[in-house]
Parts: structure tokens; sequence; C-alpha cells
């Protein structure tokens, strides 16, 4: 274990934010934190913002296949549709969107691997091959999901805008 | 209703998310007893240390790791008897002052069970009764519950914290007890069901000597 109470934190509060990407469930994503966090200090592993998401997300499916439920798949039927993905998709719609409130209840309408794509591309930064690298799947899964996740969550949006208005 | 782009409100929705505080220290906790050196595991054959870090941190972890692991008696670094009973850890309330004063005890005597398991369950009277009659040793009593899966996951968590999974990693069958040194990383007692108390007993006093 290196670095400082400062780093620490931070990196629990990162780790805790993608578990509530993929849970989108405060508790359980405290509980999902603990079970990996527990797992890197078992097998003594590098207290790294990529092996910490590793293991939270490793720890998900496991969650996922004991309980019977259906856990991350991957898209690679839609390996093609990297050529509609653009940089500068994040930045193509200054637009309305609902409160928060709304915007919670639209992300859980998304599912995990989506949630979790989604974060860690707009919130951690991370590139395709980042994303790719992290959730073993091809770049061009990931860049096709993030597209159609963001074409997903947009229509959500306007669908719960207008339910509202 | 709020103007901006999908990036932004992503990052501002999962930015307002953060960690309870409890959960914070917890987890902070544990991970500030894997920086102390002494704490390492004996899968390395280290000898442990017994700071009060690494007591209080085995106390937060006795509490996470559920009911499958509870100490059943203790006693404090100047040898004054500090009974605190059985506790079944597990979302209960308990002494933390008792439990890292617990967890610094030199030895640890570990039953390995199985709920219904005849020589688990032979052993017992024999167990509780070493734990009252040395109360008066630096010895922490537990049980290393392996009925199944999670139980085992959640005691080997445990031992793990304390420092003490290479004993208990595939090595005691149900029904054995073990006493580990946990300043020189040993095992220096093994009982099991062919011993009867008085030389269990002895063994125990022995290895302690």
């Amino acid at each position: 274990m290196t670095g400082t109470s400062g780093e620490l934190g931070d990196l629990m509060q990162r780790g805790y934010r993608f578990a509530l990407s993929l849970t989108h469930d405060s508790s359980r994503a405290e509980d999902l934190l603990q079970d990996a966090w527990f797992s890197v200090l078992r097998v003594k592993g590098p207290w790294s913002r990529s092996y910490l998401f590793r293991t939270v997300r490793n720890r998900f499916i496991d969650e996922c296949r004991r309980d019977g439920r259906v856990g991350m798949e991957t898209l690679q039927d839609h390996d093609n549709a990297e050529a509609a993905v653009d940089s500068q998709s994040w930045h193509d719609d200054d637009r309305v969107f609902a409160t928060n409130g709304a915007f919670d209840r639209v992300l859980g309408n998304l599912r995990a691997e989506e949630r979790a794509v989604l974060y860690l591309s707009a919130v951690e930064e991370y590139t395709a091959q980042q994303v790719a690298d992290l959730l073993d799947w091809p770049r061009g899964t990931v860049l096709s999901m993030l597209h159609r996740t963001r074409g997903k969550l947009r229509q959500l949006l306007d669908v719960d805008a207008k339910e509202l208005t | 209703m709020s103007r901006g782009n999908l990036r932004d409100h992503l990052e501002n929705f999962y930015g307002e998310k953060s960690l309870s505080p409890e959960t914070a220290e917890r987890l902070r906790a544990l991970a500030a007893a894997d920086t102390d050196p002494s704490h390492r595991t004996a899968s390395h054959r280290q000898p442990v240390g017994l700071n009060r870090l690494t007591g209080i941190a085995a106390g937060i972890a006795l509490i996470l790791s559920g009911a499958s692991f509870y100490m059943v008696s203790s006693r404090d670094a100047g040898g004054r008897k500090e009974s605190i009973g059985r506790i079944p850890v597990g979302g209960q309330v308990v002494n933390h002052r008792g439990f890292a004063d617990a967890a610094e005890a030199r030895y640890v005597a570990v039953k390995f069970q199985i709920d219904g398991c005849p020589r688990a369950a032979e052993v017992e009277p024999a167990f509780c009764e070493m734990v009252d009659k040395l109360g008066d040793k630096p010895v922490m009593f537990g049980r290393y519950d392996m009925t199944n899966a999670v139980n085992r996951r959640l005691s080997h968590d445990w031992a793990c914290v304390m420092g003490i999974d290479w004993a208990c990693q595939g090595a005691a069958q149900s029904g054995t007890i073990l006493l580990l040194d946990r300043k020189t990383g040993d095992v220096v007692g093994k009982l099991t069901d062919r011993q009867q108390l008085p030389e269990m007993m002895r063994t125990l006093d022995q290895a302690m000597h």
C-alpha cells in the first residue's frame, strides 16, 4: 500500500462511483467496493485505479452469476459501428436535460455495462482503448456501445422530459 | 431543468455521489493496516507485529466478517482478565477496546469447524473449557468456519487481516485446534479430537512457555 491518505481517499471515491455505475444502487455499490477492497488487500495488489476498477468489475460479474442475474455481456456483433462514432459527440448537443432525480431514473433504465462504459468515458475520461482493456472487450465494441448508449440516454431523457411537461 | 452537454451532466451526477464516511473509515483502516510491514501475512512467513493498529484493523475486519467467526475470550496486555464473552460479530455492537486488546494477543487458538461435523462437535466442550481455564494466558480463541463457501470466504478474509491465513489455508481439518504464534509466525501446537482435555491443556501450556 503506497500513497498518501488523500490519494487513497480519492481512489476509494472513484472505486465507489465506478461500483455505483455498475449497480446503480448506493448500498450495493458500497458492498461491492468493500468486497473488491478485501480482494486487493488479500492478494496485495497494487493500489491503482485500473486495478481497483478491474477488481470491482470482476466482483460484480461474480455477484451477478451467483444471483443468477444477467451480468456484463459483450456486443461482438456491434463492432462495425466504430465509424459512426467521433470524438466530438459528447459535445454535439447543448440541450435541455432533466433534473438529477430524473437523470437518476433514466440511468437506472440502462444496463450495467452501458452505465459503466458511460462512466469510464465521460467521468474518468478513459479513452476507448483504456475502457476496452479494462472491460476485456474489443475497442470497436466499446465505441459502438458508447455510441448506442449515448443515443439511448438522450432518447430516454427526451421521453422523460416530455412526460414531465 | 438544466442546460449542458451529456458529459457535464454525467460528471455532475456521479460527482455528487460519495462513499459513506463509516465505510470510508473502515476501508481506510484496512488499507492502513496493510502499510504496516509487520502486518504481512505469514504466507511470507514473517513475524506478525502486535501493535494497536493491527488490532484495531483486525477488530474492524471481525465486524465485517460476519457471524461466521467470533472470539470467545481475551486477556489484555497487562494480564488482566477481560472476558468479552461469546460475541457474534455480524452486525452487532461490540466492545472495540476488547476486540483490539484481544487481537493483540500473541497466541491465537483457532478451532476449525464445519456445522454438523462430529469431530468438531466432539472437540467443542473441551474447547469451551479451555477458554475458561486458559483465561490467564495471552491467547485469543477463535473459530474458523468452513461450513460453506461464504463462511470460508469470510473466515479467510478475517484470517488474512489477522495475519494468520498461512495457517488456515487448507492445512487444518474440521475438529482441529491450532495454536498459532503471531509473533514468530509458527504453528506451536495442534490439538485434535483424539486428545483428552488435560492432554490438550498441557500441550497448549507447553507451547506457550
